[in-house]
């Protein structure tokens, strides 16, 4: 059954068709967030808060602007920025550079004793300004248009090439080590 | 031909290139060897994307959402009349008086962006909010109360009280335990309206890490006669209001029904009343109201008698805008009677408008302009555009949306 019937009924209040509607997005939403969250571990919950959101909010899902799965990835966009900025504010407050520089060396830790693609990908996303992060997660892991994106995000579509563009260029630079023999 | 830009790499990588360009591009590599190397490692980043595959989702996942699910469902279930659930009801409700001052943009502009820590008050109450009183208060929010002599009190500086600019550093000093994510701004000066402005908060804002004030980035703005506490002498009731979802009748009917609870107790016959939305599609333009109410009557009846502004231009159809404005950097404005700008936070001269557009296009690439303009003015409409013109020339987007929604 497609999505849009599948709406349709959760919002006349059908929770088992909201139940199939998690169940096949439930993968996608997790995994985005996963690698736009500062902490993986953080992605379950708030997953969780994108399909309450999405739950509470279906009267305003129009089929007519996008697909489903797109307006989640909305959602989950707006839950995850907040999500960052919660934890930016706190970090302000605490001594910011020490465990930065910490975090920075666990990193550098964990790379070398994994060697796995994740713990090389993840810190380096991770220093992608948010911006240009959930624009590469959107291109790369969904398989979405530069259009979809901007229609997803609702900025322009110029926005979407450059953000897209400097992402590249700082993945390109901080990904060289892994050409280099790093990753095995 | 000419070397393509990494840009162009990007793009040609993802499959966003024109075909003839794509050709072209694709044709130069066979013979440049420095741009093969960069398309290589193009390709290599891309690659190393491609190949972090997804993770299982714990088995729990979906279960646990529809618990949750479950969970709000039972707490919203509705209990009867009212604007509110039966909690709202059983909360001795404090306050004659109303001052709605409120709200964390970013809520009333985008409910799904709504931050955690209001999850709560958002999820119990799908219109309206209550809170009894300041213990209830989220402690995500910081309350600033300005005095009639202009003096600043707030309950982390305990007793001590002063000029905001003086108290700021310190406010900032001791928020170290708090994640404060908006500023509640109450006035208690009888005669006026509270004399500090968005302005004046901007360094308080900066130093407790709310980001810049955009509609929609969480910053609280707020406004309003403040001789509630004064006057009144019981504890202030905040009040929470969707603006966008709740027109002028209904906050009077909501207005009313507080009223009426508190019918036997009350020492005030008046009631202020300021919603921060200049643009709020359902409140029919008022910015913010003063009401009276009868206490003779059985039920009170509460009367606008004072608003301060009017926004002529009323969008009808409401949907359209509204599924089109959930997005943190869009800005809405106006222009009043008097050719002033009405933003959703804000009335601004001229000069003032200028300065904050020019301090918002910082990020162009963010900010888009929504300009709402009755039909049949023109000159209203010309005069606007210019300004922004002359504000953001082609660094910003100005969208023009007409009396029926369409653009």
């Amino acid at each position: 059954m497609e999505d849009e019937t599948l709406v349709k009924r959760a919002a006349a209040g059908d929770r088992r068709s909201f139940e199939i509607l998690i169940r096949r997005h439930a993968g996608a939403i997790v995994n985005y967030l996963r690698r736009f969250l500062p902490d993986p571990d953080d992605a379950e919950d708030a997953a969780q808060d994108v399909f309450l959101l999405a739950w509470r909010n279906l009267d305003r899902f129009d089929p007519g602007l996008g697909f489903f799965k797109n307006w989640l990835f909305r959602i989950a966009t707006n839950t995850g920025l907040n999500e960052i900025k919660r934890r930016d504010r706190a970090a302000l407050r605490e001594e910011a550079a020490a465990p930065l520089i910490h975090r920075e060396r666990d990193n550098q830790h964990d790379r070398q004793e994994t060697r796995e693609i994740g713990d090389i990908l993840q810190p380096a996303l991770q220093s992608l300004p948010a911006g240009e992060r959930q624009i590469v997660l959107l291109s790369y892991y969904h398989d979405l248009t530069y259009r979809q994106i901007s229609h997803i995000l609702e900025i322009p579509i110029g926005t979407v090439k450059s953000r897209m563009h400097k992402a590249m260029a700082r993945l390109r630079d901080s990904l060289r080590p892994v050409k280099e023999g790093e990753l095995q | 031909m000419k070397h393509p830009t990494l840009a162009e790499l990007t793009d040609l990588e993802r499959g966003e290139l024109p075909i003839e360009r794509a050709r072209e591009i694709r044709d130069h590599l066979e013979t440049c060897e420095t741009c093969r190397q960069t398309w290589e490692e193009v390709q290599e980043a891309a690659g190393n994307l491609l190949a972090w595959e997804d993770e299982p989702v714990s088995t729990t996942f979906v279960t646990s959402t529809i618990s949750a699910i479950e969970e709000a469902e039972r707490v919203l279930a509705p209990a009867g009349r009212g604007f509110g659930p039966a909690w709202i009801r059983r909360i001795p409700i404090a306050a004659a008086a109303v001052l709605v001052s409120l709200l964390f943009q970013a809520f009333v502009w985008n409910p799904l962006e709504s931050p955690r820590s209001f999850r709560a008050i958002f999820d119990l109450t799908p219109e309206v909010a209550a809170l009894s009183d300041g213990t209830a208060i989220p402690d995500t929010i910081l309350v600033l109360t300005v005095g009639s002599d202009g003096t600043v009190t707030t309950e982390i500086l305990g007793e001590q009280s002063g000029e905001l600019d003086e108290l700021i550093p310190l406010i900032i000093e001791r928020s170290g335990e708090r994640d404060f994510r908006a500023v509640l701004l109450l006035g208690s000066d009888p005669e006026g309206s509270v004399t500090i402005d968005r302005h004046d908060l901007e360094p308080l804002l900066s130093g407790l890490g709310i980001e810049k004030v955009t509609a929609g980035a969480g910053v609280v703005l707020i406004a309003g006669r403040g001789d509630i506490v004064a006057r009144i002498g019981v504890p202030i009731e905040y009040v929470v209001v969707r603006a966008h979802e709740v027109g002028v009748d209904s906050v009077r009917s909501i207005v009313a029904d507080r009223l009426e609870a508190r019918a036997a107790t009350l020492t005030s016959d008046r009631v202020a009343l300021v919603l921060t939305r200049a643009d709020s599609l359902h409140t029919s333009g008022e910015f913010a109201i003063e009401m009276r109410y009868d206490r003779g009557e059985e039920r009170p009846q509460v009367q606008v008698i004072r608003p301060r502004l009017e926004v002529r231009s009323r969008i009808e159809s409401t949907q359209s805008l509204l599924d089109s404005l959930q997005t943190p950097s869009r800005l809405i404005i106006t222009m009043n009677d008097e050719g002033r700008i009405i933003t959703s936070w804000a009335v601004l001269d001229l000069e003032e408008f200028r300065d904050m557009a020019g301090r918002l296009t910082a990020d162009p690439g963010d900010l888009s302009i929504l300009v709402l303009i009755p039909e049949g003015e023109e000159e209203r409409e010309a005069l606007l555009l210019e300004i922004l013109e002359e504000i953001g020339g082609d660094k910003i987007t100005i969208r023009r949306i007409k009396k029926d929604g369409s653009r």
